[in-house]
């Protein structure tokens, strides 16, 4: 190849010739088999030998070999691997932090001399206090308000309320819709929600028990709030037995509680 | 010390419990190194997964031989698996019709091979001479022709661009000749 055809190969990947000059490219690759796999090479070049980039085909590859990958990837012996890998990968993360938990004991006692510096105290502070924010997740509660005209009258606008963080109206508007008997699970999530917002912990407690012991299909949804309340109590050693709990018997979030569990080591 | 095909005899014979090892062993730096760079928890037990059934499926097809040990290739693969997820989701937020080009499987096999390919101009980029790699390196990551007349000391950009013309055709020559390219090559 010449240094001529190198440079503007450059310029071509690098998006940089006018669009005579790509025209004219485009025109030789259609044309010049040789040309069009100068092109091709140089291309896999930049994309694999590039510390950040890396290959992404936005066309359907003619690799004989991919094709023969495929049928591999879809073969009985990979469908069984990948159920043997979720299954070890489950044992895996619940026994790493059952590990974890047990090295408790002994990381709390070095705590328990930590504590009596203040600096401490202060530490643990912000940091529960941004998990809490983290794993509350109120951006990705589905909403209480049906596309349809069947919602009580109070939803949307308990669901307003509560959105602009306007605790205290939204739940006494969401306690309105709960005595007109509406059952739904998520209510129970957004009354607990506002009531652990506004510090009412043994309400939300309550909310969240009784949500518990319902036979509603969110039910053990409660756990996990329950979880949360303990972590905005600053309570890490319950809030690190509910987790455990919701880990061991693999509840709603239990992937979200073996990460949380971990970052409060 | 466990021989490198230890843990691929394991994968091809599904032995939980040495995988379960596996993931003791290799799991948490994998997972480090994806939460640096922009990626979750979940991100990590995903790739994780894929690059085992790569491997797996890779061995076996080909029972290739790990130049490495074994948990450094895995790290490789699962890093090179990321970037290409990276760079996947740039391209799914621009254009639909990727997303529905790509299905698992396929992309699992253009994985394989783009990782096969990246260790072939790899290993041939280690072969060329120092002075070569360290411009090749540059210009593969775009660095400006005017700062590498800078870095290396030459007269002007046109001698860096031929130093970097030759030095390319140079590692052309060692990957064109390297009988794994047939088999890479796209046509």
């Amino acid at each position: 190849m010449s240094l001529e055809d190198d440079i503007l190969i450059e310029k071509f990947l690098n998006k940089t010739l006018s669009e005579k000059e790509e025209e004219a490219i485009l025109e030789r690759i259609k044309n010049e088999n040789d040309f069009k796999e100068k092109v091709i090479f140089e291309k896999q070049l930049l994309e694999t030998l590039h510390n950040e980039k890396w290959n992404y085909n936005e066309e359907e590859s003619s690799i004989d070999e991919v094709n023969e990958y495929v049928k591999l990837f879809k073969g009985e012996k990979a469908l069984n691997l990948k159920k043997v890998l979720k299954n070890v990968n489950e044992e895996y993360q619940a026994t790493r932090y059952k590990k974890t938990n047990k090295n408790y004991i002994y990381v709390a006692a070095v705590i328990v001399v930590l504590i009596i510096g203040t600096i401490f105290i202060n530490l643990n502070k912000v940091t529960t206090d941004e998990l809490y924010v983290e794993y509350l997740q109120l951006k990705t509660l589905p909403s209480l308000v049906s596309r349809g005209n069947n919602d009580p009258n109070n939803l949307i606008k308990a669901q307003q309320e509560f959105e602009v963080k306007n605790y205290k109206s939204a739940l006494r508007l969401f306690k309105e819709v709960e005595e007109t008997k509406y059952q739904r699970g998520i209510l129970q999530v957004y009354i607990g929600i506002s009531q652990l917002e506004l510090e009412k912990y043994s309400e939300a407690e309550k909310t969240f028990d009784t949500m518990i012991t319902s036979d509603l299909i969110d039910a053990s949804k409660g756990y996990w709030y329950k979880a949360l309340i303990s972590l905005k109590k600053k309570d890490i050693k319950r809030a690190r037995e509910r987790l455990q709990y919701i880990i061991d018997k693999e509840l709603y979030h239990h992937k979200e509680a073996i990460q949380l569990l971990r970052k409060l080591d | 010390m466990k021989d490198n095909s230890y843990y691929l005899e394991a994968l091809i014979n599904q032995d939980s419990k040495k995988i379960k090892k596996l993931y003791e062993e290799c799991f948490p730096k994998v997972e480090k190194f994806l939460l640096k760079n922009k990626g979750t928890f979940h991100d990590a037990e995903d790739i994780f997964q894929k690059a085992l059934l790569q491997i797996t499926i890779r061995y076996q097809k080909e029972k290739f031989i790990i130049k490495s040990n074994f948990e450094a290739y895995l790290f490789t693969v699962c890093r090179n698996m990321w970037r290409r997820e990276l760079n996947a989701n740039k391209n799914w937020v621009t254009n639909n019709d990727v997303v529905a080009l790509n299905e698992e499987e396929f992309n699992l096999a253009e994985a394989l091979v783009e990782q096969k390919r990246w260790e072939l101009f790899a290993e041939a980029l280690e072969l060329i001479s120092e002075n070569c790699k360290k411009i090749l390196k540059m210009f593969f990551n775009r660095i400006p022709y005017t700062k590498m007349v800078e870095e290396m000391g030459y007269n002007s950009e046109t001698v860096a661009r031929q130093r970097v013309f030759k030095c390319k055709a140079k590692l052309t020559t060692l990957i064109k000749k390297d009988k794994r390219y047939k088999s890479l090559k796209e046509i």
